[in-house]
C-alpha cells in the first residue's frame, strides 16, 4: 500500500511539472488543430509540420518543440518532423511610412519615433503547412 | 501554394504539403468570442483583472467592490484563489462569486470562464470581474472575451517589468500602477515605467494607485464607470 502511494508521486509531479508550463497547453492547442485537419485526408500519415512562430508570440520555441515532441507521440503528429519557422518583430510606420525589425517589443519607430505603427509579423502562432504522405 | 491554380496543394511525388495557416490559438479565440456573446446577451460588462502573484489584485478588487456595490450589481469570477476564505469574504459582501479551480494551470482560458460563468446569475449581474491566475505570462495569450483587460503592476515588482513581459501589457487596455504608498521605498520611477508602457502599447491607460491610502482610487473606479455607461449606450 505504502509503495503504490510511493510509486505514484513521481508520475504526479511529472505530470504537473508539464501542466505548469505555458507551452504544455499550446501543444494541446495544436494537437486538436491536427487531429481536426488531418480528418480531410484519411489514410494519409502526417510526415512534417511546419510551425510559423513570432518571437514575441509568448512562446519559447525550445520549450515548444520539446513539449510537442514528448507529446505527440500516440497523436497524428507521431511521426512528423516538427519544424519551427520563426519570425522577427517587424513594426510599419503609419507616420514616415518605414518599415523595421526590432529586437525588443517596442513598437516606437526607430526613424521617426512615432508612436503609430503597425506591426506587421512577430506575434504570430500558425500551424502553416502539413507534410502528408500515403500511410 | 500551388503556382499553377493557387490551391494550396504541392505535389512532390507521393507527399503532399497542405498549406494551413491555422491560428493555433483559434479554439480559444471562438470561445472567447462566445463569452463575449453571452455577456452582451445580458449587457454585462466584464473585466479580466491579470497580474503577476502578490502584486494585490484581491485587495484591489475587494476596494473596489466596496466602492462599486451600493451603485452596480456586481458579480465575480476568481481564478486566483488558494482558498475558498477569500471567495467567502466577497460572497459575504452580498456579491455572487464563483471560483474556478485550476489546479495547476498558468492562466485561465475562455472555455473556464464560459463553465464559470454560468454557474452565475447573469440577469442579475451589470459588471463582471474575472481574477485571472497570478502570471504575467501565460495570461497575455488567452482572450476571455472580456471587455476591458487591466493588468496590474505594484511597486515592489520593480520598473523592469513592462520591458521584460511585454506581452501581458501589450494586451492591456489598462495598467494599473498598484502600491504607490511604496514609491518612497523603492527604485521606481514611475514617468519612466509609464513611458515604457506607452512604447509597449500608446493606446493602454495607466492609473497609479494605492489601495491602502486610497490614493488614485477614484480615478479607477469613475474609469470603470465611464467604460461601463459607454458600453451600456453602445449597446442601446
Amino acid at each position: 500500500m505504502a509503495q503504490s502511494v510511493f510509486l505514484k508521486i513521481p508520475q504526479v509531479s511529472f505530470f504537473q511539472e508539464y501542466a505548469e508550463m505555458h507551452e504544455y497547453f499550446i501543444v494541446q492547442n495544436i494537437l486538436r488543430t491536427v487531429e481536426d485537419l488531418v480528418k480531410d485526408y484519411p489514410g494519409k500519415k502526417v510526415t512534417k509540420a511546419v510551425f510559423l512562430i513570432g518571437k514575441f508570440s509568448g512562446v519559447e520555441p525550445e520549450l515548444l518543440k520539446t513539449a510537442l515532441e514528448f507529446f505527440k507521440k500516440g497523436s497524428p503528429l507521431e511521426d512528423a518532423e516538427i519544424v519551427l519557422e520563426l519570425e522577427d518583430l517587424k513594426i510599419k510606420c503609419l507616420d514616415c511610412g518605414k518599415e523595421a525589425t526590432k529586437e525588443k517589443w517596442d513598437i516606437t519607430c526607430p526613424f521617426c519615433g512615432s508612436f503609430n505603427t503597425k506591426v506587421v509579423s512577430g506575434e504570430e502562432m500558425f500551424l502553416k503547412t502539413l507534410e502528408l504522405e500515403e500511410e | 501554394m500551388c503556382k499553377e491554380c493557387g490551391c494550396g496543394i504541392m505535389d512532390d511525388s507521393d507527399k503532399k504539403a497542405v498549406e494551413v495557416f491555422e491560428d493555433i490559438l483559434k479554439y480559444n479565440k471562438f470561445q472567447a468570442r462566445h463569452n463575449k456573446e453571452h455577456f452582451e446577451e445580458h449587457k454585462i460588462y466584464a473585466i479580466n483583472l491579470m497580474s503577476a502573484p502578490g502584486s494585490g489584485k484581491t485587495t484591489l478588487l475587494e476596494k473596489t467592490l466596496d466602492g462599486l456595490k451600493d451603485k452596480y450589481r456586481i458579480g465575480v469570477i476568481e481564478g486566483d484563489l488558494e482558498t475558498e476564505r477569500d471567495a467567502e469574504r466577497i460572497r459575504q459582501k452580498g456579491i455572487p462569486v464563483y471560483q474556478i479551480t485550476t489546479g495547476s494551470a498558468c492562466h485561465l482560458d475562455a472555455a473556464l470562464v464560459h463553465k464559470a460563468m454560468h454557474h452565475l446569475p447573469l440577469d442579475q449581474i451589470e459588471i463582471l470581474f474575472v481574477e485571472n491566475i497570478g502570471n504575467l505570462v501565460c495570461p497575455s495569450n488567452y482572450e476571455l472575451g472580456t471587455h476591458l483587460n487591466v493588468t496590474l503592476l505594484s511597486v515592489p515588482e520593480g520598473e523592469d517589468k513592462p520591458e521584460k513581459y511585454p506581452l501581458i501589457f501589450k494586451v492591456s487596455d489598462l495598467v494599473l500602477i498598484t502600491k504607490i504608498d511604496l514609491l518612497p521605498y523603492f527604485d521606481f520611477n514611475l514617468d519612466k515605467v509609464k513611458e515604457d508602457i506607452k512604447k509597449i502599447n500608446p493606446k493602454s491607460h495607466i492609473i497609479a494607485l494605492s489601495a491602502k491610502t486610497g490614493e488614485g482610487f477614484e480615478d479607477w473606479l469613475n474609469f470603470i464607470e465611464n467604460k461601463f455607461n459607454e458600453y451600456r449606450q453602445k449597446l442601446s
